[in-house]
């Protein structure tokens, strides 16, 4: 059903693209581009589509285990229910949350910092490419062969060669270890860009607490991607050559890739949540028209969570055979992290306290993270005491806790970030109705369908199963069913929302580049910004720079421009992530002579490109001149 | 510019929002940093390996252990032999950024002496 969805819709979409003679325009101007702001809009759109792809299987899951009772099989064979399972969860965190961070961040952190784009753009466009490379993998895995069957993190002797002998962990590896490069080298590049790029006077504590928790997010990538690139290398030796590293038997230890793939794991889940609680916190002192409530400490709070998130990977597997003394130490440090978590909750609170809070749809995605992650922090610390977990491990109470941080706090922030920035990327607001039907029908279908999954887990069902023998477990499940066709409507609002404000962009269009009152240097520019971002540098005096600017009363100077130098567009990223993917399907299919011929292409052209001199060029000054004009006059037009 | 970090909220006056006579900046000014942080991340997949070295060292599964296949009296020698010349590599390059050309030569003599032992060790 999926395959048949998905290749209609790419046949569609191929078609139209042809009938528009679109393709040479999104080559030039898209595909091709090293301009952050496109970059950041690509990641989202690509992870949009993939919402899309792991939402149906999550329907499929939600259908097969409402129906599965009394007898029934319900309507997915068991080899195919597996490798929804998987593919959801391997979507869902690698393909969906990650690009969504990564676009968000691509969109909003250099114009945070006063800076024209990333300290690398080529990379920049490389590692987009690779996520999508990795993309490319996994959909085929619909239509050639079969995924994974073995759970979203593989977990070996099940992923090793003897008891998956298919392709299905093939895909996996490969799909995540080309996206992976990319996502390593977005966190090389940003680390560069927010220490390297950022405006005169802007010290590390006058930067927004966006660019604060997406500074933390990247020393997490860049400081735990590498531990998940070498672990599904161990195992791609077990599976190709024989190795016996996680393998049962011949001096294999499957506890070693418990332990290394949750040394990523675990850091993985704060790469994605931090940069939502940037957006919160953003929000949040926005639409109070306040400066954020104890800014340092949220510094700090970032800080010790980012530090925290190496020391409790063990908590995922309290019950495999660690002594009660290790156990105590990881649930100690677990229930630490809910302090600086907990402080930041209440900055929040406190800065939404005797503040004007305007309930724009972007503050209501916080008010519901509030609540929602609030009841998703309060389950994770009862998992976090290992007798409780002992009783409660691998059950549907974990999956609606995980469910509960990751869509309550990754998720409604990603919507909040989308419906507060949208403006800025694209000259026009979101259309606030649509944006409103999508939120309630969300937020009340999350609730719907997880608050059940408590109530199983705590009676004792476990995870991933298919079918069921107590008929009185039946009713939880349908309401859980029901909750994800609210979700369903809340998606299909969502798609609606973008439709209707490209229509009405007119009357949505944002002239002002500031249409929330924003406080950070991102509002002092156009909306949508020019290429160059800002024609002169901003100076930073402050915390909340805009806001200090406008407040002291600022002019934009009219005259003095000068040319911007500005790196150019290149189809290199394309083709040398193409390569890799290339690569990649002819390892997983034991094709060898096609995946030496791709390898030494890639090397090949990535030598090549090192030698394209022609990589800047400069925008005139009348041109900056004429487009600083411009804007200008539409503010004038405006006041 | 540099005064600019001095300035507070207090100001009363409006001061400068914008660097209006800003110098070039040297395209690659972040190469050094980003290629550092790049490199450190590597290291880290040499920390896995090596734990799991550590880990698996002893797991034989009853097969021959390393020290009754291999025969390596001078192991330690040869591996600092390429230690060594990867630092007097190092100091080829400081010479080179430098621009002392006999110095670049010497510690590139130095360098292939090195590697002449690897080699000549190897061949033992």
């Amino acid at each position: 059903m999926t395959f048949a969805v998905v290749a209609l819709g790419g046949l569609a979409l191929v078609g139209a693209l042809t009938y528009y003679k679109l393709w040479g325009y999104l080559w030039k101007e898209w595909f091709t581009s090293v301009d952050h702001k496109r970059i950041g809009i690509m990641y989202i759109v690509l992870a949009i589509i993939m919402l899309l792809r792991g939402f149906a299987d999550a329907l499929m899951m939600r259908a097969q285990q409402a129906m599965a009772f009394n007898g029934s099989e319900g309507f997915l064979p068991a080899h195919h229910y597996d490798q929804v399972f998987t593919a959801h969860g391997t979507i869902m965190i690698f393909f969906v949350a990650m690009p969504l961070i990564v676009g968000i961040m691509n969109i909003v952190v250099p114009l945070q910092i006063g800076a024209r784009d990333v300290a690398f753009p080529f990379l920049n466009n490389f590692s987009f490419w690779m996520t999508a490379g990795g993309v490319t993998l996994i959909m085929l895995s619909l239509f050639l062969g079969e995924f994974a069957r073995t759970g979203w993190l593989a977990f070996p002797p099940l992923s090793d060669a003897s008891n998956s002998p298919g392709v299905g962990v093939d895909y996996y590896i490969w799909g995540l270890q080309i996206a992976g490069v990319g996502t390593l080298l977005s966190g090389v590049n940003f680390l560069a860009t927010i220490v390297k790029m950022r405006a005169p006077g802007m010290t590390m504590m006058r930067m927004p607490i966006f660019t604060w928790t997406s500074l933390c997010t990247n020393i997490l990538i860049v400081a735990s991607f590498p531990v998940l690139t070498a672990v599904l290398t161990l195992l791609s030796l077990d599976r190709y050559v024989g190795t016996h590293f996680f393998t049962n038997d011949l001096g294999g230890n499957s506890m070693m890739y418990f332990n290394l793939i949750w040394i990523w794991g675990h850091p993985e889940v704060y790469i994605l949540v931090l940069p939502a609680f940037g957006v919160y916190s953003e929000v949040t002192s926005t639409f109070s028209g306040k400066r954020l409530f104890g800014y340092t400490s949220m510094v700090y709070a970032t800080v010790v969570i980012t530090i925290l998130a190496y020391l409790v990977w063990l908590h995922h597997f309290f019950t495999m055979g660690n002594g009660a003394s290790v156990n105590s130490f990881f649930g100690i440090t677990t229930m630490i992290i809910s302090i600086p978590t907990g402080a930041k909750i209440f900055n929040w609170l406190f800065t939404m306290y005797r503040g004007r809070v305007r309930f724009e749809v972007p503050m209501l995605w916080t008010i519901a993270f509030l609540v929602t992650f609030t009841i998703g922090g309060m389950t994770g610390v009862l998992l976090a005491v290992p007798p409780v977990d002992f009783v409660t491990h691998n059950s549907l109470f974990l999956v609606a806790h995980f469910h509960n941080v990751i869509i309550g706090g990754v998720l409604f922030g990603m919507f909040a970030a989308i419906n507060y920035w949208f403006p800025k990327a694209f000259g026009f607001k979101l259309d606030p109705f649509w944006g409103k039907v999508s939120f309630w029908f969300w937020v009340v279908g999350f609730y719907a369908a997880f608050m059940p999954l408590y109530v199983l887990g705590l009676m004792g069902v476990t995870r991933r199963l298919r079918e069921f023998d107590d008929a009185s477990l039946q009713i939880w499940f349908v309401i859980a069913a029901f909750g994800a066709v609210l979700i369903a409507i809340g998606i299909a609002a969502f798609l609606v929302q973008i439709f209707v404000s490209v229509r009405r962009r007119e009357e949505l269009a944002d002239t002002t580049g500031d249409p929330w009152d924003g406080r950070t240097l991102e509002w002092a520019t156009s909306s949508p910004p020019p290429h160059y971002n800002f024609a002169f540098t901003p100076m930073v005096h402050g915390l909340d720079a805009y806001t200090d600017m406008k407040r002291r009363g600022f002019s934009r100077p009219m005259e003095g421009f000068k040319p911007i130098h500005m790196p150019r567009n290149t189809g290199a990223g394309v083709i040398i992530a193409g390569l890799a993917t290339v690569c990649g399907f002819a390892l997983i299919w034991y094709i060898w002579w096609l995946a030496a011929l791709s390898f030494v292409a890639l090397i090949a052209t990535a030598i090549a490109h090192t030698f394209n001199y022609d990589r800047d060029y400069y925008i005139p000054a009348e041109e900056v001149a004429a487009s600083e004009r411009s804007f200008a006059d539409a503010l004038a037009a405006r006041s | 510019m540099a005064n600019v970090a001095a300035l507070t909220d207090n100001d009363t006056e409006a001061p400068v929002f914008f660097a209006l006579d800003e110098h070039e900046h040297e395209p690659g000014g972040s190469t050094m940093l980003g290629f550092w942080i790049y490199l450190m991340s590597d290291c880290l997949i040499f920390a896995v390996l090596f734990a799991t070295y550590g880990v698996l060292a002893g797991a034989y599964a009853a097969g021959p252990r390393p020290d009754e296949i291999f025969e390596l009296p001078l192991l330690a020698a040869n591996t600092a032999m390429l230690l060594f010349s990867s630092i007097t590599y190092g100091f080829a390059m400081i010479a080179m950024q430098n621009r002392r050309k006999e110095a670049v030569l010497l510690w590139m003599a130095v360098t292939a002496l090195f590697g002449v032992l690897f080699v000549g060790i190897e061949a033992l």
